[in-house]
C-alpha cells in the first residue's frame, strides 16, 4: 500500500515523496475512517482529499469557505489537466451552475461553499450520488472559538447524516486544542482519527519592530530590502496604504520591481499582479488579506506585516507563505503606537450594534403584521435595512438557532424583546471575543521572552528547534541574514518590435527566450 | 487625454446638459436620457470609454478645468472658454479623438482584447511545451470561447501566432510609439506576464483615467482597423466576430422592441410589461436612435414630420420645450423626440457611409 500510494502521489501530483503527515491522513481516509488533520499551512492539505479523489470511486465532496481558495484550486487542477473539478459558490455563472448540476455525476472533486448547502436542491442531488469523502476545510471555522466562525458551518452535521455519513476529514491549519474538541463535537464524530501536527516552521526567523510613525516603517522597510533584495510579501490592512506603500518602495528602491494587490482591482490586473509574483518578476507586493490564498510561491524570504491581522491565527497563517522551500526566511512586524485602532475599527464593523438588531427585528415584526413571511432576496434586504452581509449572516443563524426563520421564511411571530436582547448579548460578547484577539497578538508583540514560544504556545506544548535563527530576543540581527536572493532582472531599453517577436515567437529573437 | 474629452464632450453638449450628463456618457451608464444624449450631441464614441470611474474623480478633473479657466458656469451648465477651445483644439492628443467608438465597441473591445490575449499566451506556451500555465483571463464567457476556438486551431498555432503577427505589425507601427509600447507590454506570453493597467499608467507617470481612456483608444483603434480598414485581417477578424453589435438597446428596451416587432402597440406594451406609458416611451426613442428603418409614420404623419424638423432647423436647439412652444403645443414631446432622433439618425448614417 505504501508502495502504491507513493507511486500514486507521483502519477497525479508529480510529487516524489509525502510531505508530513500527509501519508498518514489518507492512510486513515482510504480506510473509511473519519479524520482530523491539523498541518501547518504550507505543507500541502489539499493533497489529503485530492489525491483521495483519484484513487476512491465517488465524488469526493469539499466544504471551503475561502471562494477564492477554491477558485485557485479549481484553476490549479484544470491547469494540470483535471477536468472533473468543479466548485460551486457565488461567482459560478447561472450557465455553468445548471450544465454541472445535470452532470453533477461526472465530477471527482465538487467544492462548495457552506452557503450551497443551504440550499435544499443542491443537497438532494448530492444525496443522489456516490459521496466517499466528505471534507471540511478550515475546519475551525465551525468553532466558536474559532477565529473565523462562520454560522453556517454549525448545520454540517445535518447535511452528513442526510449524505448517509460519508468519512469525514476536517482539515485546518490553525486550531487550538480547544477548537480541536469542538470541531469533532460539532461535527457529531466523537471518535475521530486525530492526527495533529506542529504549526511552527523551523525556517522562519521572528522579529518585532516598534517605530513611532507610518513612515518610519517605510524607511524601515526600504532599508531591509536595500540590504536584502529578497522575494517579500508586505501586508497592510487597508487598500489605500498597500498603494501608497508601493509608490514610495518604488521611488525608494529603484533595483527592485514593486507592486500593490487588494480585492478591489480591476480582475484581469490581479490575475496579471499575482502571476508576475509568482513568476519571479516582481520582487515585492505590498498587499492586503485578499492576497495570498491558495498561492504557492517556495521563494518567498521575507513577509513584513505593516499593519497586524487581528488575531494570532491569521497572523501564523500569512507568515507561514514565507521560505515554504525550507531556505532561511523572516517575519518583520513592524509596530507604532495607536495601530491597534484600525484592526479594532474593523471588528465593530463585522458585528451587528444594538440599534441595528433593534432595526431589523423592526422590520421583521412589521412584515409578520403586514401578513408577510417571505423575505425579499438577499440584495433587496440588505439594501432596505441598510446592514452589511456579514451582519446580517450572523442575524440570521441566530433568528433561525431561535426558530424564528426557516428558509427565508419567518416563522409567525414571538416575542420579539426577549429575543432582540438574547441577540444583542451574544453580539456583545462576540465583539468582546474578538477584541481580546486584537490584544492577544499585540500582547505577544510586546512580549519579552523567546517570540517562537510565546506565539505558538496557544496551539502546541513544544517547538522546534530552529533551523536557522530563531528570533530577536533570541539574537536575531538582521546584519546577521544571509538569504538565498534571487532578485528579478529590470530591463533598461525596451523595443516594443522586439519584445513583440518574443512573445509570438517570431523568428531570430525566439530563440533569446530564456527557458522559466 | 481624459480632459480634452471632457472638454471636447461639453462643448458639444453646448450648455443643454449639466457636466453630470458627460459623467454619465464616459461611465457608459445604460439609461435612455444617457444613450439619447449621446446621439443628438454626436458623442457616441466616447460612450464607456472610462467606466469604473467614481463622480469623486470626475468633479476634481471638472473643477481643474474651471481652475485653469478652460471651463466656466453660466448657471449649473459649464462651458468652453475661448481659452479652453484653444487648448482643446490645439492639444496633442486632439487627432485621436475621432476615433473613439465607444456606443459600438462597449464591452466588445474588453471582450475582444480578453480573447486575442489568451490566445497569444495560450499558443506561445503550448508551442514551447508548457501545458500547464494560469491563463490571464478568468472570464467564463471568453473561456469558453476559447474552448471552441481552440479546438479548431490546436493544429496551427504557429501559423496562427504567425499571421496574428503578420496583421498586427502594420497596425501598431501606425500608432505613436508609446500607444505601441503599451499594447506590446500588456501581452503575455511564454513564462512571462504581461504589465498590468495599473503598473503601465505608473511607468508613464499618467493619471489613472487619463491611461483608461488611452488603453479603449488603443482597442478602439484596434478594432477600426480590422472593421473598416482596407488591410486584410482575416485571423484577427475572428477574434472579434460576433461582439460587435449593430445595434445598441438597453436590454429593456430590447424586449420593448421585440413585442413591437410582434405587432403590438405601446399600450398592450405598457400591460404586458407592467411599466409607465413614458418608460415605454423612451425605448421607442432609443430604438429610432438605433434602427434607421423605425415606422416614424405610425407615431408622426409625414407632414408633421417635416414640420416638426423644420422649426428644429430653424431654432438650432436640442431643448424640447422650446421646440414645442414653437409649434404651438401642437404636437406631443414624444413626436417631438422621435422627429429629432430619427432625423439625427438618418443624417449621421448619410455622412458616415
Amino acid at each position: 500500500m505504501t508502495d502504491n500510494l507513493n507511486k500514486a502521489l507521483e502519477k497525479y501530483f508529480g510529487h516524489q515523496s509525502f510531505r508530513e503527515g500527509q501519508r498518514e491522513i489518507i492512510e486513515d481516509v482510504l480506510q473509511g475512517k473519519d479524520v482530523l488533520g491539523i498541518l501547518p499551512t504550507g505543507s500541502g492539505k489539499s493533497v489529503c482529499y485530492q489525491l483521495p479523489a483519484r484513487l476512491m470511486s465517488g465524488a469526493v465532496l469539499v466544504i471551503s469557505p475561502l471562494i477564492s481558495l477554491m477558485m485557485d484550486q479549481e484553476k490549479q487542477l484544470a491547469a494540470s489537466g483535471y477536468k472533473d473539478v468543479i466548485a460551486f459558490n457565488s461567482f459560478l455563472s447561472v450557465q455553468k451552475k445548471q450544465d454541472a448540476f445535470r452532470n453533477l455525476a461526472a465530477y471527482k472533486l465538487i467544492y462548495a461553499s457552506p452557503e450551497m448547502l443551504q440550499r435544499k436542491g443542491f443537497v438532494k442531488k448530492l444525496s443522489e450520488l456516490r459521496i466517499s469523502l466528505f471534507v471540511v476545510d478550515e475546519a475551525h471555522c465551525i468553532s466558536q472559538w474559532g477565529h473565523e466562525f462562520r454560522p453556517d458551518y454549525l448545520k454540517l452535521h445535518h447535511i452528513i447524516e442526510t449524505l448517509q455519513h460519508p468519512p469525514v476529514l476536517a482539515l485546518s491549519a490553525t486550531a487550538t486544542p480547544e477548537v480541536q474538541k469542538d470541531i469533532s463535537f460539532q461535527l457529531r464524530k466523537p471518535a475521530m482519527a486525530r492526527h495533529i501536527y506542529p504549526m511552527d516552521r523551523e525556517n522562519i526567523t521572528f522579529q518585532v519592530d516598534e517605530l513611532e510613525t507610518p513612515s518610519e516603517k517605510i524607511k524601515r522597510i526600504s532599508n531591509v530590502l536595500k540590504a536584502h533584495p529578497v522575494p517579500t510579501m508586505i501586508y497592510f490592512s487597508s487598500r489605500n496604504w498597500t498603494e501608497k506603500a508601493a509608490a514610495e518602495l518604488s521611488a525608494a528602491l529603484p533595483d527592485m520591481n514593486v507592486a500593490f494587490y487588494h480585492g478591489g482591482m480591476e480582475q484581469s490586473d490581479r490575475i496579471l499582479i499575482q502571476q508576475q509574483f509568482m513568476n519571479d518578476q516582481l520582487d515585492v507586493i505590498c498587499c492586503t488579506s485578499a492576497f495570498g490564498m491558495g498561492i504557492d510561491k517556495q521563494n518567498i524570504r521575507l513577509v513584513i506585516h505593516f499593519h497586524l491581522p487581528p488575531q494570532i491565527e491569521s497572523f501564523i497563517q500569512e507568515v507561514g507563505r514565507a521560505g515554504r522551500d525550507g531556505l532561511s526566511s523572516v517575519s518583520l512586524v513592524l509596530l507604532s503606537p495607536n495601530d491597534d485602532l484600525l484592526p479594532r475599527k474593523l471588528i465593530q464593523s463585522e458585528l451587528p450594534g444594538r440599534e441595528e438588531i433593534a432595526r431589523v427585528i423592526r422590520y421583521m415584526k412589521s412584515r409578520v403584521q403586514q401578513g408577510v413571511f417571505r423575505l425579499p432576496e438577499q440584495d433587496i434586504l440588505l439594501e432596505s435595512l441598510q446592514i452589511s452581509e456579514t451582519k446580517w449572516r450572523f442575524l440570521r443563524y441566530h433568528f433561525e438557532n431561535h426558530g424564528m426563520m426557516d428558509n427565508d421564511r419567518i416563522v409567525s411571530s414571538f416575542d420579539w424583546e426577549t429575543i432582540q436582547e438574547k441577540i444583542s448579548r451574544v453580539a456583545a460578547e462576540r465583539t468582546k471575543y474578538k477584541l481580546a484577539k486584537v490584544n492577544e497578538l499585540l500582547w505577544w508583540a510586546e512580549q519579552t521572552e523567546c517570540r517562537r514560544k510565546a506565539l505558538f504556545a496557544p496551539f502546541q506544548d513544544t517547538t522546534k528547534e530552529p533551523s536557522y535563527h530563531c528570533c530577536d530576543r533570541c539574537g536575531f540581527k538582521f546584519s546577521e541574514w544571509a538569504p538565498v536572493t534571487k532578485a528579478t532582472r529590470k530591463s533598461e531599453s525596451y523595443n516594443w518590435k522586439q519584445a513583440l517577436k518574443q512573445i509570438m515567437l517570431q523568428g531570430d529573437s525566439d530563440e533569446e527566450i530564456k527557458s522559466g | 487625454m481624459i480632459t480634452i474629452i471632457i472638454l471636447d464632450s461639453l462643448s458639444k453638449l453646448k450648455q443643454e446638459r449639466t457636466s453630470a450628463a458627460v459623467y454619465h456618457l464616459l461611465v457608459g451608464k445604460r439609461s435612455s436620457q444617457t444613450l439619447q444624449d449621446a446621439h443628438i450631441y454626436h458623442l457616441t464614441g466616447y460612450f464607456g470609454i472610462a467606466k469604473g470611474m467614481d463622480k469623486h474623480a470626475f468633479d476634481q478633473k471638472v473643477e481643474n478645468l474651471v481652475s485653469k479657466h478652460y471651463l466656466a458656469y453660466r448657471g449649473d451648465k459649464a462651458f468652453v472658454t475661448e481659452k479652453g477651445m484653444s487648448f482643446l483644439k490645439n492639444n496633442e492628443n486632439h487627432g485621436f479623438l475621432l476615433h473613439y467608438n465607444g456606443l459600438v465597441y462597449d464591452r466588445a473591445a474588453d471582450l475582444f482584447y480578453e480573447r486575442l490575449s489568451l490566445f497569444i499566451q495560450t499558443a506561445a506556451n503550448i508551442k514551447r511545451g508548457n501545458h500547464r500555465f494560469i491563463p490571464v483571463s478568468d472570464n467564463q464567457e471568453v473561456l469558453l470561447w476559447m474552448k471552441k476556438y481552440y479546438t479548431a486551431a490546436r493544429h496551427r498555432l504557429q501559423e496562427l501566432l504567425d499571421q496574428l503577427y503578420g496583421e498586427m505589425l502594420p497596425f501598431l507601427k501606425r500608432l505613436p510609439e508609446q500607444h505601441a509600447d503599451i499594447f506590446v507590454k500588456r501581452l503575455s506570453g511564454y513564462s512571462h506576464f504581461g504589465m498590468s493597467k495599473v503598473q503601465l499608467a505608473a511607468f508613464y507617470d499618467m493619471d489613472k483615467y487619463d491611461f483608461t481612456v488611452l488603453y479603449q483608444l488603443i482597442l478602439h483603434r484596434m478594432l477600426n482597423y480590422i472593421i473598416y480598414d482596407s488591410t486584410p485581417t482575416p485571423t484577427l477578424a475572428t477574434f472579434s466576430s460576433g461582439l460587435v453589435k449593430e445595434v445598441f438597446l438597453t436590454d429593456s428596451a430590447r424586449k420593448t422592441d421585440d413585442l413591437l416587432k410582434q405587432g403590438r402597440n405601446v399600450e398592450e406594451i405598457c400591460k404586458i410589461r407592467r411599466l409607465k406609458e413614458s418608460t415605454v416611451h423612451d425605448h421607442l426613442i432609443e430604438i429610432a436612435y438605433a434602427q434607421p428603418d423605425f415606422p416614424l409614420n405610425n407615431y408622426v404623419s409625414p407632414d408633421a414630420v417635416r414640420e416638426i424638423g423644420e422649426q428644429i432647423e430653424r431654432l438650432k436647439s436640442r431643448k424640447l420645450k422650446q421646440i414645442k412652444q414653437a409649434l404651438d403645443d401642437r404636437y406631443s414631446y414624444l413626436q417631438i423626440r422621435l422627429v429629432m432622433a430619427v432625423y439625427r439618425a438618418g443624417r449621421r448614417k448619410g455622412v458616415e457611409q
